[in-house]
């Protein structure tokens, strides 16, 4: 590895000074923590749900999704799961992708993509849970 | 992106065999990282062969017995020899640490001498460390007080200055940062370990009286949160401290003060 061949006249310290701080952070930060030990029970029950229904109909597997308690822990996992995911996902982009444009794009569609995957699937969960048809 | 090949112009490649004297009973073999500036040439392992029973027992005694009697060429920094200054930091057996404190007979086989990994070389040995040395002067390593000053000084209680312990003792060596991927990959705006860990030591320094500012000043995501806890830092540091935790108490610091 070599010394850059373009000439650099802003001093170091203006670098790493640069436009300051964000003040921001430590939402995100708080927020992957406590959402990942959300995450802990509400995967094992939701695991646990699941295998309860193995080899159930798609009649009897509505029929659980009915009660409260099933429907709530679904939405409960799927909201704290894509937020999570979403939070992890931003991490790696502004980790690994140093193209400023595409890693405004990348972060967007993370956002857009876990906005979305995430309605689609609490639709889902509200549909079974108010008894709608297949 | 990240860069997973070397560019063109950075690939090493095969350099010079420097043999031992003959008579020389007991050999070990150093493979030193050469690239200098003044040419146009690729880097390039060289070869020394050293006679270990005439030589110190540590790398550095090492390094210093090739450009004394070998090649005057080789370029390294070193001074204080005992691990007090920090300025032989390199890569040595594919660990970040100091010359001067790794022993030749901790290393098995050849012994492999490369500088501290990514940053800029200025010439074989010798990283260009402006950007670490300006990270650190970013985060104000000093004492800052809006009350009046004390006639004779600012007192601090035996408790508090233990908080110190563990963080006052780095040397700046920068072995800790230029092992961390997340300084490698986002160096320009991410603080790396020491930096940080200097930034807990007056963050937690019972005299100051700066800490809001210090906080609000760190409070960013790149400058703090690229920090992931993979712990490299504790295991490169040639003096045992450990920048993860300082760095992890520092969030703890920023969640406190909102919750």
């Amino acid at each position: 590895m070599s010394l850059s061949n373009k000439p650099q006249f802003k001093t170091p310290i203006g670098r790493v000074r640069g436009r300051g701080s964000a003040k921001d952070g430590t939402a995100a930060f708080w927020h992957q923590r406590l959402t990942a030990l959300a995450l802990i029970p509400l995967s094992v029950l939701c695991i646990g749900f699941m295998i309860a229904l193995t080899g159930a109909d798609y009649a009897s597997a509505a029929a659980a999704m009915r009660s409260p308690l099933a429907g709530v822990l679904m939405l409960m996992f799927l909201l704290v799961g894509f937020y999570h995911m979403s939070i992890g996902l931003t991490h790696i982009v502004d980790d690994y992708v140093h193209w400023e444009l595409g890693k405004l794009g990348l972060n967007l569609a993370i956002k857009l993509g876990c906005l979305g995957l995430g309605l689609a699937c609490i639709l889902s969960v509200l549909k079974l849970s108010f008894g709608g048809a297949a | 992106m990240v860069e997973f090949a070397l560019p063109k112009n950075s690939k090493v490649e095969k350099g010079q065999v420097f043999k031992a004297p003959a008579g020389a009973k007991n050999i070990r073999k150093f493979h030193i990282y050469r690239w200098s500036p003044d040419d146009d040439r690729n880097p390039r392992i060289d070869t020394y062969e050293i006679d270990t029973d005439n030589c110190g027992p540590m790398v550095l005694d090492a390094l210093i017995k090739i450009k004394n009697e070998i090649d005057p060429t080789l370029t390294f920094r070193r001074s204080c020899r005992e691990g007090v200054c920090g300025s032989c930091a390199m890569n040595i057996d594919g660990q970040n640490t100091l010359a001067c404190t790794r022993g030749m007979y901790e290393i098995d086989g050849d012994v492999k001498v490369y500088p501290l990994p990514h940053l800029d070389v200025i010439k074989d040995l010798v990283p260009d460390l402006n950007n670490f040395y300006a990270q650190y002067a970013s985060i104000k390593p000093y004492l800052q007080t809006v009350s009046p000053e004390p006639q004779k000084e600012w007192l601090q209680g035996y408790e508090d200055r233990q908080k110190l312990d563990g963080l006052y003792e780095c040397i700046l060596c920068a072995c800790c940062s230029s092992s961390c991927p997340s300084y490698w990959w986002n160096g320009d705006r991410y603080l790396g370990p020491a930096a940080l860990l200097q930034a807990y030591r007056w963050l937690i320094d019972s005299r100051d009286e700066a800490t809001g500012e210090r906080l609000d000043d760190l409070e960013d995501p790149f400058r703090l949160y690229r920090c992931i806890t993979i712990l490299n830092c504790a295991q490169a540091c040639p003096k045992g401290l450990n920048p993860a935790k300082a760095i992890a108490e520092i969030k703890k610091m920023m969640v406190e003060r909102r919750v």
